[in-house]
Protein backbone atom coordinates (compact mmCIF):
# COMPACT_ATOMS: atom_id res chain seq x y z
CA UNK A 1 0.00 0.00 0.00
CA UNK A 2 1.23 3.32 -0.82
CA UNK A 3 1.61 6.67 1.29
CA UNK A 4 -1.08 8.40 -0.72
CA UNK A 5 -3.28 5.67 0.40
CA UNK A 6 -2.76 5.57 4.03
CA UNK A 7 -3.53 9.60 3.12
CA UNK A 8 -7.03 8.16 1.77
CA UNK A 9 -8.21 5.85 4.14
CA UNK A 10 -8.01 8.43 6.73
CA UNK A 11 -9.70 10.23 4.57
CA UNK A 12 -12.06 7.61 4.19
CA UNK A 13 -12.48 6.92 8.24
CA UNK A 14 -13.40 10.85 8.75
CA UNK A 15 -16.58 10.27 6.33
CA UNK A 16 -17.44 7.58 9.18
CA UNK A 17 -16.07 4.58 7.13
CA UNK A 18 -15.07 1.61 9.89
CA UNK A 19 -13.63 -0.17 7.41
CA UNK A 20 -11.20 2.25 5.87
CA UNK A 21 -10.43 3.13 9.76
CA UNK A 22 -10.06 -0.52 10.84
CA UNK A 23 -7.31 -0.83 7.80
CA UNK A 24 -5.82 2.28 8.78
CA UNK A 25 -4.74 0.70 12.20
CA UNK A 26 -3.66 -2.46 10.54
CA UNK A 27 -1.31 -0.01 8.50
CA UNK A 28 0.25 2.21 10.99
CA UNK A 29 -0.20 0.95 14.52
CA UNK A 30 2.54 -1.59 14.18
CA UNK A 31 4.89 1.34 13.55
CA UNK A 32 3.56 3.14 16.07
CA UNK A 33 3.77 0.44 18.42
CA UNK A 34 7.24 0.18 18.13
CA UNK A 35 8.17 3.84 18.75
CA UNK A 36 6.00 4.04 21.68
CA UNK A 37 7.43 1.04 23.16
CA UNK A 38 10.91 2.80 23.03
CA UNK A 39 9.59 5.65 24.43
CA UNK A 40 7.55 4.34 27.11
CA UNK A 41 9.62 1.19 28.20
CA UNK A 42 6.31 -0.31 29.08
CA UNK A 43 3.80 -2.09 27.16
CA UNK A 44 0.67 -1.82 28.53
CA UNK A 45 1.28 2.05 28.94
CA UNK A 46 2.59 1.86 24.94
CA UNK A 47 -0.75 -0.33 24.10
CA UNK A 48 -3.28 2.24 26.32
CA UNK A 49 -1.25 5.12 23.78
CA UNK A 50 -1.58 3.54 21.00
CA UNK A 51 -5.36 2.94 21.61
CA UNK A 52 -6.12 6.57 23.00
CA UNK A 53 -4.42 7.95 19.85
CA UNK A 54 -6.47 5.35 17.67
CA UNK A 55 -9.82 6.95 19.42
CA UNK A 56 -8.20 10.58 19.21
CA UNK A 57 -7.68 9.85 15.64
CA UNK A 58 -10.83 8.76 14.73
CA UNK A 59 -13.07 11.35 16.64
CA UNK A 60 -10.54 14.06 14.99
CA UNK A 61 -10.44 12.59 11.44
CA UNK A 62 -12.14 15.39 10.09
CA UNK A 63 -9.34 18.48 10.92
CA UNK A 64 -6.90 15.51 8.78
CA UNK A 65 -6.04 17.98 5.12
CA UNK A 66 -3.55 15.69 3.29
CA UNK A 67 -1.98 18.89 1.97
CA UNK A 68 -0.68 19.80 5.20
CA UNK A 69 0.69 16.66 6.46
CA UNK A 70 0.76 12.86 5.20
CA UNK A 71 -1.20 10.68 7.37
CA UNK A 72 1.67 8.88 9.25
CA UNK A 73 2.79 12.41 9.86
CA UNK A 74 -0.30 13.54 11.84
CA UNK A 75 -0.84 10.26 13.55
CA UNK A 76 2.76 10.34 14.74
CA UNK A 77 1.83 13.72 15.63
CA UNK A 78 -0.52 12.92 17.95
CA UNK A 79 0.58 9.71 19.01
CA UNK A 80 4.17 11.29 20.19
CA UNK A 81 2.58 14.58 21.85
CA UNK A 82 0.49 12.04 24.38
CA UNK A 83 3.85 9.73 25.10
CA UNK A 84 5.87 12.89 25.97
CA UNK A 85 2.86 13.90 28.26
CA UNK A 86 3.04 10.86 30.12
CA UNK A 87 6.87 10.74 30.09
CA UNK A 88 7.10 14.39 31.31
CA UNK A 89 3.87 13.95 34.08
CA UNK A 90 6.01 10.56 35.22
CA UNK A 91 8.97 12.28 35.63
CA UNK A 92 7.50 15.38 37.59
CA UNK A 93 5.85 12.85 39.70
CA UNK A 94 8.54 10.81 40.63
CA UNK A 95 12.16 12.76 40.47
CA UNK A 96 10.05 16.61 41.09
CA UNK A 97 12.15 17.94 38.30
CA UNK A 98 15.50 16.90 39.59
CA UNK A 99 17.03 14.41 37.28
CA UNK A 100 20.69 12.98 37.31
CA UNK A 101 23.02 10.31 35.40
CA UNK A 102 21.26 7.62 38.02
CA UNK A 103 18.04 8.79 37.08
CA UNK A 104 18.46 7.68 33.57
CA UNK A 105 16.04 5.15 32.76
CA UNK A 106 16.11 5.15 29.07
CA UNK A 107 17.77 3.10 26.37
CA UNK A 108 19.81 5.27 24.23
CA UNK A 109 21.45 4.47 20.82
CA UNK A 110 20.18 4.84 16.97
CA UNK A 111 17.62 2.05 15.92
CA UNK A 112 18.83 0.21 12.78
CA UNK A 113 16.41 0.71 10.08
CA UNK A 114 14.15 -2.59 9.44
CA UNK A 115 11.44 -3.33 7.50
CA UNK A 116 8.18 -2.36 8.72
CA UNK A 117 4.98 -3.39 7.41
CA UNK A 118 4.79 0.11 5.74
CA UNK A 119 8.61 1.84 5.53
CA UNK A 120 8.66 5.11 4.00
CA UNK A 121 10.66 5.32 0.84
CA UNK A 122 14.33 4.15 1.05
CA UNK A 123 15.36 7.64 -0.76
CA UNK A 124 13.51 9.12 2.22
CA UNK A 125 15.32 6.77 4.81
CA UNK A 126 18.99 7.08 3.08
CA UNK A 127 18.32 10.75 2.94
CA UNK A 128 17.81 11.09 6.94
CA UNK A 129 20.89 8.98 7.46
CA UNK A 130 23.04 10.85 5.50
CA UNK A 131 21.92 14.73 6.87
CA UNK A 132 22.10 13.23 10.34
CA UNK A 133 25.45 12.17 9.60
CA UNK A 134 26.38 15.50 8.01
CA UNK A 135 25.24 17.63 11.30
CA UNK A 136 28.54 15.21 13.41
CA UNK A 137 27.26 12.92 15.72
CA UNK A 138 27.14 14.57 18.90
CA UNK A 139 23.94 16.75 17.33
CA UNK A 140 22.46 13.71 15.55
CA UNK A 141 22.88 11.45 18.34
CA UNK A 142 21.07 14.33 20.51
CA UNK A 143 18.41 14.08 18.49
CA UNK A 144 17.98 10.85 18.40
CA UNK A 145 17.56 10.16 21.74
CA UNK A 146 15.24 12.57 22.26
CA UNK A 147 12.95 12.33 19.21
CA UNK A 148 13.05 8.39 19.21
CA UNK A 149 13.68 7.76 23.20
CA UNK A 150 11.98 10.98 25.08
CA UNK A 151 14.78 11.55 26.74
CA UNK A 152 14.96 15.34 28.12
CA UNK A 153 17.82 17.92 27.48
CA UNK A 154 19.07 17.00 31.34
CA UNK A 155 18.88 12.86 30.57
CA UNK A 156 20.60 13.74 27.50
CA UNK A 157 23.53 15.93 29.15
CA UNK A 158 23.79 13.60 32.00
CA UNK A 159 24.27 10.48 29.61
CA UNK A 160 26.64 12.41 27.62
CA UNK A 161 28.31 14.21 30.23
CA UNK A 162 28.06 17.56 28.73
CA UNK A 163 26.38 20.85 30.23
CA UNK A 164 22.92 21.28 29.39
CA UNK A 165 23.19 24.18 27.26
CA UNK A 166 25.76 22.42 25.19
CA UNK A 167 23.11 19.59 24.23
CA UNK A 168 20.29 22.44 23.45
CA UNK A 169 22.68 24.17 21.41
CA UNK A 170 23.48 20.82 19.48
CA UNK A 171 19.71 20.28 19.10
CA UNK A 172 18.90 23.37 18.21
CA UNK A 173 21.96 23.90 15.60
CA UNK A 174 21.40 20.63 14.67
CA UNK A 175 17.84 20.67 13.44
CA UNK A 176 18.08 23.36 11.31
CA UNK A 177 20.59 21.88 9.27
CA UNK A 178 18.99 18.83 9.15
CA UNK A 179 15.79 20.51 7.74
CA UNK A 180 18.25 22.45 5.37
CA UNK A 181 19.75 18.92 4.31
CA UNK A 182 16.44 17.29 3.70
CA UNK A 183 14.76 20.23 1.94
CA UNK A 184 18.47 20.45 0.10
CA UNK B 1 7.24 37.98 22.34
CA UNK B 2 5.39 36.71 18.94
CA UNK B 3 6.03 33.17 18.89
CA UNK B 4 4.60 33.17 15.05
CA UNK B 5 7.17 34.62 13.69
CA UNK B 6 9.24 32.04 11.82
CA UNK B 7 12.68 32.69 12.92
CA UNK B 8 11.32 32.15 16.52
CA UNK B 9 8.22 29.39 15.72
CA UNK B 10 10.92 26.85 14.06
CA UNK B 11 13.09 26.34 16.98
CA UNK B 12 9.94 26.44 19.13
CA UNK B 13 8.40 23.49 17.05
CA UNK B 14 11.69 21.61 16.95
CA UNK B 15 11.91 21.64 20.89
CA UNK B 16 8.16 20.43 20.84
CA UNK B 17 8.38 18.04 18.76
CA UNK B 18 11.47 16.38 20.58
CA UNK B 19 9.65 16.86 23.92
CA UNK B 20 12.64 19.06 25.31
CA UNK B 21 10.98 22.14 25.97
CA UNK B 22 9.74 22.73 29.85
CA UNK B 23 6.50 22.12 31.33
CA UNK B 24 4.78 24.83 30.89
CA UNK B 25 6.09 26.23 27.26
CA UNK B 26 4.55 22.98 26.53
CA UNK B 27 1.57 23.66 28.27
CA UNK B 28 1.68 27.12 25.97
CA UNK B 29 2.48 25.74 23.09
CA UNK B 30 -0.37 23.20 23.24
CA UNK B 31 -2.39 25.78 22.97
CA UNK B 32 -0.91 27.18 20.02
CA UNK B 33 -0.77 24.31 18.62
CA UNK B 34 -4.37 24.27 18.60
CA UNK B 35 -5.42 27.64 17.41
CA UNK B 36 -3.05 28.44 14.72
CA UNK B 37 -2.51 26.30 11.51
CA UNK B 38 0.76 28.13 11.13
CA UNK B 39 1.67 26.24 14.23
CA UNK B 40 0.73 23.06 13.17
CA UNK B 41 2.26 23.33 9.58
CA UNK B 42 5.36 24.08 11.29
CA UNK B 43 5.16 21.07 14.22
CA UNK B 44 4.35 19.00 11.19
CA UNK B 45 7.40 20.21 8.75
CA UNK B 46 9.94 18.71 11.74
CA UNK B 47 7.70 15.34 12.28
CA UNK B 48 7.89 14.69 8.65
CA UNK B 49 11.47 15.44 8.69
CA UNK B 50 12.52 12.89 11.51
CA UNK B 51 10.16 10.41 10.59
CA UNK B 52 11.60 8.04 8.66
CA UNK B 53 14.19 7.28 11.80
CA UNK B 54 11.13 5.97 14.08
CA UNK B 55 8.88 4.55 10.77
CA UNK B 56 11.76 1.97 9.83
CA UNK B 57 12.26 0.58 13.01
CA UNK B 58 11.14 -2.86 13.69
CA UNK B 59 7.63 -3.11 13.82
CA UNK B 60 5.59 -4.54 16.68
CA UNK B 61 1.93 -6.38 16.64
CA UNK B 62 0.33 -4.55 19.09
CA UNK B 63 -2.24 -7.70 20.80
CA UNK B 64 -5.69 -8.17 19.44
CA UNK B 65 -7.45 -6.55 22.62
CA UNK B 66 -6.14 -2.80 21.53
CA UNK B 67 -8.44 -2.96 18.32
CA UNK B 68 -11.24 -4.62 20.39
CA UNK B 69 -11.21 -1.72 22.64
CA UNK B 70 -10.59 1.18 20.39
CA UNK B 71 -13.96 -0.15 18.42
CA UNK B 72 -15.75 -0.87 22.38
CA UNK B 73 -14.55 2.80 22.90
CA UNK B 74 -16.06 4.14 19.37
CA UNK B 75 -19.10 2.06 19.04
CA UNK B 76 -17.88 0.31 15.93
CA UNK B 77 -20.46 -2.70 14.92
CA UNK B 78 -23.31 -0.92 16.78
CA UNK B 79 -24.92 2.44 16.06
CA UNK B 80 -23.35 4.33 13.56
CA UNK B 81 -21.01 6.69 15.31
CA UNK B 82 -19.49 9.50 13.12
CA UNK B 83 -16.17 11.46 13.85
CA UNK B 84 -16.99 15.18 13.98
CA UNK B 85 -17.69 17.12 10.50
CA UNK B 86 -14.48 18.44 8.97
CA UNK B 87 -15.84 22.08 9.49
CA UNK B 88 -15.90 21.86 13.32
CA UNK B 89 -13.78 24.85 14.94
CA UNK B 90 -10.16 23.98 15.93
CA UNK B 91 -10.86 26.15 19.49
CA UNK B 92 -13.52 23.47 20.28
CA UNK B 93 -12.07 20.52 19.48
CA UNK B 94 -9.15 21.83 21.32
CA UNK B 95 -11.80 22.52 24.59
CA UNK B 96 -13.10 18.67 24.11
CA UNK B 97 -8.96 17.47 23.76
CA UNK B 98 -8.88 19.19 26.78
CA UNK B 99 -11.33 17.70 28.26
CA UNK B 100 -10.62 14.26 26.95
CA UNK B 101 -6.87 14.33 28.09
CA UNK B 102 -8.12 15.54 31.66
CA UNK B 103 -10.73 12.32 31.62
CA UNK B 104 -7.87 10.36 30.66
CA UNK B 105 -5.24 11.61 33.11
CA UNK B 106 -7.93 11.34 35.51
CA UNK B 107 -8.36 7.06 34.66
CA UNK B 108 -4.52 7.06 34.56
CA UNK B 109 -4.48 8.18 38.23
CA UNK B 110 -7.36 5.87 39.03
CA UNK B 111 -5.91 3.05 37.56
CA UNK B 112 -2.40 3.81 39.92
CA UNK B 113 -4.80 3.99 42.66
CA UNK B 114 -6.69 0.23 42.14
CA UNK B 115 -6.01 -1.66 45.09
CA UNK B 116 -3.45 -4.76 43.58
CA UNK B 117 -5.71 -7.41 43.26
CA UNK B 118 -8.06 -5.00 40.81
CA UNK B 119 -4.44 -4.19 39.11
CA UNK B 120 -3.53 -8.18 38.99
CA UNK B 121 -6.95 -9.04 37.14
CA UNK B 122 -6.48 -6.29 34.63
CA UNK B 123 -2.71 -7.99 33.97
CA UNK B 124 -4.68 -11.18 33.17
CA UNK B 125 -6.97 -10.08 31.54
CA UNK B 126 -5.36 -8.26 28.89
CA UNK B 127 -2.15 -10.51 28.25
CA UNK B 128 0.23 -8.34 28.85
CA UNK B 129 3.67 -8.20 30.73
CA UNK B 130 5.20 -5.16 32.20
CA UNK B 131 8.83 -5.33 32.01
CA UNK B 132 11.69 -2.38 32.26
CA UNK B 133 14.62 -2.87 30.86
CA UNK B 134 18.23 -2.84 31.95
CA UNK B 135 20.44 -0.77 29.21
CA UNK B 136 23.51 -0.95 28.10
CA UNK B 137 25.56 0.95 24.97
CA UNK B 138 28.24 -0.58 23.69
CA UNK B 139 30.23 1.98 21.81
CA UNK B 140 33.36 1.80 20.61
CA UNK B 141 36.70 3.91 21.58
CA UNK B 142 35.01 7.11 19.91
CA UNK B 143 31.96 7.18 21.67
CA UNK B 144 30.13 5.76 18.55
CA UNK B 145 27.51 3.14 19.41
CA UNK B 146 27.66 -0.40 18.22
CA UNK B 147 24.69 -2.00 19.96
CA UNK B 148 21.67 -1.50 22.41
CA UNK B 149 21.56 -4.08 24.74
CA UNK B 150 18.03 -4.03 26.73
CA UNK B 151 18.29 -6.76 29.11
CA UNK B 152 15.32 -8.28 30.50
CA UNK B 153 16.12 -10.55 33.70
CA UNK B 154 12.66 -11.57 34.22
CA UNK B 155 12.03 -12.43 30.58
CA UNK B 156 15.49 -14.26 30.59
CA UNK B 157 16.17 -12.72 27.39
CA UNK B 158 18.58 -9.57 25.88
CA UNK B 159 17.32 -7.85 23.11
CA UNK B 160 20.23 -6.35 20.94
CA UNK B 161 20.13 -3.26 17.76
CA UNK B 162 22.66 -2.77 16.17
CA UNK B 163 23.26 1.18 15.81
CA UNK B 164 26.74 0.97 13.71
CA UNK B 165 27.37 -2.18 11.86
CA UNK B 166 30.83 -3.69 12.91
CA UNK B 167 33.29 -4.51 9.93
CA UNK B 168 31.13 -6.11 8.11
CA UNK B 169 34.02 -7.97 6.41
CA UNK B 170 35.02 -9.79 9.83
CA UNK B 171 34.72 -13.71 9.31
CA UNK B 172 34.22 -13.56 13.37
CA UNK B 173 31.83 -13.83 15.39
CA UNK B 174 31.06 -10.69 18.25
CA UNK B 175 30.10 -12.42 21.77
CA UNK B 176 28.19 -10.72 24.06
CA UNK B 177 28.86 -11.57 27.88
CA UNK B 178 27.88 -10.55 31.50
CA UNK B 179 30.66 -10.03 33.72
CA UNK B 180 29.53 -11.63 37.20
CA UNK B 181 30.10 -9.18 40.08
CA UNK B 182 33.57 -11.05 40.69
CA UNK B 183 34.15 -10.64 37.25
CA UNK B 184 33.83 -14.04 35.74
CA UNK B 185 32.60 -13.58 32.52
CA UNK B 186 29.28 -15.80 31.28
CA UNK B 187 27.97 -15.35 27.72
CA UNK B 188 24.86 -13.68 26.45
CA UNK B 189 25.18 -15.15 22.94
CA UNK B 190 26.56 -13.97 19.57
CA UNK B 191 25.76 -10.39 18.82
CA UNK B 192 24.09 -9.89 15.33
CA UNK B 193 26.09 -7.30 12.82
CA UNK B 194 22.97 -6.27 11.33
CA UNK B 195 19.25 -5.18 12.49
CA UNK B 196 18.05 -6.78 16.03
CA UNK B 197 17.88 -9.86 17.75
CA UNK B 198 17.00 -11.35 21.17
CA UNK B 199 18.97 -13.42 22.98
CA UNK B 200 17.78 -16.25 25.62
CA UNK B 201 19.45 -16.20 28.32
CA UNK B 202 20.79 -19.55 29.64
CA UNK B 203 21.28 -20.01 33.74
CA UNK B 204 24.49 -19.24 33.75
CA UNK B 205 23.87 -15.80 32.47
CA UNK B 206 21.29 -15.51 34.81
CA UNK B 207 23.19 -15.97 37.49
CA UNK B 208 25.90 -13.63 36.55
CA UNK B 209 23.11 -11.20 35.72
CA UNK B 210 21.69 -11.13 39.29
CA UNK B 211 25.44 -10.20 40.83
CA UNK B 212 27.24 -8.28 37.74
CA UNK B 213 26.39 -5.31 36.42
CA UNK B 214 28.85 -4.75 33.10
CA UNK B 215 28.78 -6.32 29.91
CA UNK B 216 31.28 -7.39 27.53
CA UNK B 217 32.15 -8.01 23.92
CA UNK B 218 34.89 -10.31 22.64
CA UNK B 219 35.96 -11.29 19.22
CA UNK B 220 35.51 -14.92 18.71
CA UNK B 221 35.74 -17.79 15.97
CA UNK B 222 32.32 -17.96 14.13
CA UNK B 223 29.84 -19.59 16.28
CA UNK B 224 31.61 -18.00 19.92
CA UNK B 225 34.63 -19.03 21.89
CA UNK B 226 35.01 -22.72 22.44
CA UNK B 227 35.59 -22.32 26.16
CA UNK B 228 33.01 -21.21 28.95
CA UNK B 229 34.98 -17.70 28.77
CA UNK B 230 36.39 -15.25 25.67
CA UNK B 231 39.28 -16.97 24.27
CA UNK B 232 39.70 -13.85 21.44
CA UNK B 233 40.35 -10.31 22.80
CA UNK B 234 37.65 -8.20 24.86
CA UNK B 235 37.40 -5.29 22.65
CA UNK B 236 34.19 -3.49 24.39
CA UNK B 237 32.73 -2.90 28.00
CA UNK B 238 29.78 -0.92 29.14
CA UNK B 239 28.08 -0.88 32.34
CA UNK B 240 23.99 -1.74 32.39
CA UNK B 241 22.30 1.30 33.61
CA UNK B 242 20.29 1.72 37.24
CA UNK B 243 22.02 -1.86 38.40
Amino acid sequence: MAKDDIDELLLRASNGDEVAFRSFYRQTAPALLAFLLRMLRDRHEAEDVLQESMVVAWNRAGEYDPAIASAKTWITTIARRRALDILRRHKRQSLAHSVDADDIRLILGNDAADASPEPLSKATTDRLEFCLGEIGPDAANSIRYAYIYGLTNVEIAAYLDRAVGTVKSWIQRGLRSLKKCMEG
Amino acid sequence: MNYRRQEILEPLAGRYVLGTMSWRARRRFDELFAEHADVRAAVYDIEQTLLPSIWNLAPVEPSELVWRRIARDLGFGKSQQRPPSRSVAWPVLAGALAVAIVAVSLGWWRELQRPPETVVETVVQTETVTVEPEVAVISDEDGNALWVALVYEDLQRVDIDVTTAPDATAVNDYELWILAGDGTPASMGILPQTGQASLNLSPVALAALSTGNTLAVSLEPPGGSPQPAPSGPVLYTAPLLLR
